[in-house]
């Protein structure tokens, strides 16, 4: 018989690189394309997501409890090397959680550094501090702008508008420094004067003749404030718009400004939300990456394990008898080298038994030869004897013959009819046939057997009162045979009568459950020369036996799986223990 | 420790699954050849909106438009076409320097507002939203309508922040149908 080993190793492997590849593939898209762009992913593919990272972990999840199910059976069952494999699995796994554990706390920890550097005491208060800064320079040039232009100091600048303008540009810019343009509009719109930078000239038509703060301008990278005022010169109205330009690049700081204070701001109200969220997304990302390792170690564990529960289940093997038991291996490693030694023993070890069986059935056949050339020569010698008295009276006086010929032709085939038996039980003996197994009542079998004999021996009682009724597995016509046995026995150890009490209990041994019959007798008992050879064949202490009885039972028994033993003592009796399985299997 | 932990958890992914109180008014029009739709959000929280964006944050508030057309017949199991689909996403937030509230879209630009009123009246409606040309609804009167929905972020999360919203997104109210004009309901 050869075992090949399950080899499903190479494919396991691929299955579980490729798991990684795909599952390494979903957080590099995850991280660089979802979480990149969440602004769009509504509450729908949020919960795509969601279900996405709970399932896989889930699948893997199933698989390893499917696994580990089938390991929990294959040690309820003890299979060859599941043990080991347990072993190996939690060492595995304990060296997965040496590994993450202190990176996963590592990772946390970093985590929460990084949120408390960002949020130290300080940053967000100082950056509103910029803020109110910001504000307060933007506010003033606005009030600065607001109260110029209203003043009468502007309204006396501006009287110069018709006769010199530059003189009013240049003494309004003596007046205010902050005012880079002045534009003047009658009440026609249509612009009298403008001085100044020019990005700053405005169409008087979009301003509809609102007096005060006009809205901040951007252009390009310039900002713009003004103010328009309308003032009463020379019995008309004029409006100026005063201008200020904005330093370079303000509005642009401004922004990044309030950006950064907007994501400040909200780092410090979900701080705490975040925190949870990031150590929930840690370990979204690492669990499944850690159930793939325990996956990893079920397939190592296997691999490992393998040859040694094939040597396991070799010896096992080896140790039922059979010794045609071969290990494979296609590995090419030290246990390959320990499995040819092992397979090479077991060859040497096949053949030497072949060997000592061949020799033990020489020996048993020898033995046998012996004891029925004895038994054969001992009627032999009465029908020689026999024969030649006959032939001796015949010869001297055949007168006489008459008077011995019946007594010795009877003796002759008294002793013919003996060989005879011997020889019959011989070949029963010989020819045994295995057990024809069927369900059966075994109290009801004992009774059957003790009925006949009963009536063949009115002194003999029986007592069947812890005879239960137990249902076994075997051959009936033989279970009859063994009692009969026993019982023949019994009564030839009881010539002046007694009790054969017949009993019955269930025993364990080891996992299995046996029923134990006890028949008990009151007879002679066995003396200590004769117990070793009781269930030897051919051995006898009676007149007439042949000396198979016992020795048929105890093969009966061992046929069913069974044990038998006896305990006896001379003057008090012999009781003999029987043991048949309670759940025999198919033979 | 473990409890409050799966409690967190719970209430994450539970978060996952929105439910709000909120309506959504909906109505189109037919303006030329145009289907134009007006989506206005009733019941928003503007106060958690103006105090969020007081506070220097910005609000987010996403109207979302479909056009289906009706799958009747042999294979209506396999439910109603998508024809056409509209999202126009508006932030708001104030200009401190201004002292405005501002709110911007890709549709309509920047718009600021000087009145609070004036502001949280546009900030929470979308109206004149052009969705489909009508010369393309070839099919006979009843076979289209329109379904919109609204949802409101009163904070608008910003990166890396926004990882929060793949557990936990502002509540999205239910889906809102009308028959577009001129195309009666049909008499099942």
């Amino acid at each position: 018989m050869r075992f090949y080993p399950r080899n499903p190793t190479p494919v396991g492997l691929l299955v579980l690189v490729l798991i990684l590849v795909v599952l390494v593939a979903l957080i590099v898209v995850f991280s660089q394309t979802i979480l990149a762009s969440l602004a769009n992913v509504d509450a729908q593919a949020n919960t795509i997501v969601l279900i996405a990272s709970i399932i896989l972990p889930l699948i893997l999840l199933g698989i390893i409890i499917y696994q580990l199910v089938l390991l929990i059976r294959e040690r309820t069952l003890k299979r060859p090397g599941s043990h080991l494999k347990i072993r190996l699995l939690l060492f595995f796994v304990f060296v997965s959680l040496i590994s993450s554990i202190p990176q996963a706390l590592l990772s946390v920890s970093f985590i929460n550094a990084t949120i408390g550097f960002w949020l130290q005491a300080g940053i967000e208060e100082g950056l509103r501090g910029a803020l109110d800064i910001s504000l307060e320079y933007y506010r003033g040039l606005v009030d600065n702008l607001d109260r110029f232009n209203s003043s009468r100091a502007m309204s006396s600048l501006l009287r110069d508008i018709r006769l010199d303008p530059d003189r009013m540009w240049r003494n309004i810019q003596d007046a205010n420094s902050s005012v880079h343009s002045v534009q003047i509009f009658d009440e026609e719109g249509r612009e009298v004067v403008f001085r100044g930078n020019q990005n700053s000239r405005v169409e008087f038509s979009v301003l509809d003749k609102v007096t005060g703060n006009l809205p901040k301008e951007d252009r390009e990278a310039l900002s713009i404030l003004r103010n328009i005022t309308s003032h009463n010169l020379f019995g008309r109205v004029y409006y100026s718009i005063v201008g200020t330009i904005l330093t370079e690049g303000f509005d642009a700081k401004a922004r990044q400004l309030t950006e950064s204070l907007e994501n400040f701001s909200q780092l410090n109200r979900y701080r705490r939300l975040f925190r949870i969220v990031l150590v929930v997304f840690y370990l979204i990302f690492s669990f499944p990456i850690f159930l793939l390792s325990i996956l990893v170690s079920f397939l190592l564990t296997d691999e490992i394990s393998r040859p040694i529960a094939n040597l396991e289940e070799a010896t096992r093997r080896v140790a039922e008898g059979d010794f045609s038991f071969r290990v494979l291996t296609r590995s090419e490693d030290e246990l390959s080298g320990l499995v040819s030694s092992f397979n090479r023993m077991l060859a040497e070890l096949s053949h030497s038994r072949k060997k000592l069986i061949q020799a033990e059935k020489i020996n048993a056949w020898q033995d046998i030869a012996q004891r029925l050339a004895h038994e054969i020569k001992n009627p032999l010698t009465p029908i020689k004897l026999s024969a030649q008295r006959i032939l001796k009276v015949y010869g001297k006086n055949p007168e006489t013959i008459d008077q011995i010929l019946e007594p010795a032709i009877s003796a002759i085939i008294q002793e013919v009819d003996n060989l005879n038996q011997l020889l019959q039980e011989f070949r029963e003996f010989a020819r045994l046939p295995g057990p024809n197994l069927e369900e059966m009542n075994i109290g009801q079998i004992v009774k059957e057997v003790a009925e006949v004999y009963q009536h063949l021996s009115r002194t003999i009682h029986f007592d069947f009162s812890h005879l239960d009724e137990i249902i076994l597995r075997a051959d009936k016509k033989q279970m009859k045979q063994v009692f009969a046995n026993l019982f023949k026995n019994a009564v030839t150890a009881m010539p002046a009568g007694g009790e054969i009490r017949v009993s019955t209990d269930i025993v364990k041994k080891e996992n299995s459950n046996y029923c134990r019959i006890r028949v008990r007798d009151n007879g002679r008992g066995i003396d200590e020369n004769t117990r070793t050879f009781v269930f030897t064949p051919y051995f006898t202490t009676k007149k007439d036996g042949v000396g198979l009885g016992l020795a048929i039972v105890e093969r009966i028994i061992f046929d069913h799986d069974g044990s038998i033993h006896f305990e006896t003592e001379v003057g008090v009796g012999t009781t003999f223990f029987i043991d048949l399985p309670m759940e025999m299997r198919k033979l | 420790m473990a409890d409050r932990m799966f409690l967190v958890l719970f209430c994450l992914v539970i978060g996952s699954f929105p439910v709000c109180a909120d309506t959504v008014s909906l109505d189109a029009a037919r303006v030329g050849d145009l289907l134009e739709v007006s989506i206005t959000l009733k019941g928003g929280d503007a106060e958690q909106v103006i105090a969020s964006i007081q506070d220097g944050l910005k609000s987010e508030i996403v109207f979302q438009a479909r056009l289906y057309e009706r799958n009747w017949g042999l294979f209506s199991f396999l439910g109603d076409r998508l024809f056409v689909e509209r999202k126009v996403v508006q932030v708001a937030y104030f200009d401190f320097f201004e002292d405005m509230y501002v709110v911007e879209s890709e549709l309509k630009g920047t718009r600021k507002y000087e009145q609070r009123e004036e502001f949280m009246r546009d900030f929470f409606q979308l109206a004149d939203l052009r969705l489909q040309d009508m010369r393309d609804l070839k099919r006979e009167p009843g076979s289209y309508y329109i379904l919109a929905r609204i949802r409101l972020d009163p904070v608008r999360l910003v990166p890396p922040l926004n990882i929060i919203s793949l557990f936990y997104s502002s509540a999205v109210t239910p889906w809102q149908e009308i028959q577009i004009p001129g195309h009666p309901e049909p008499k099942l």
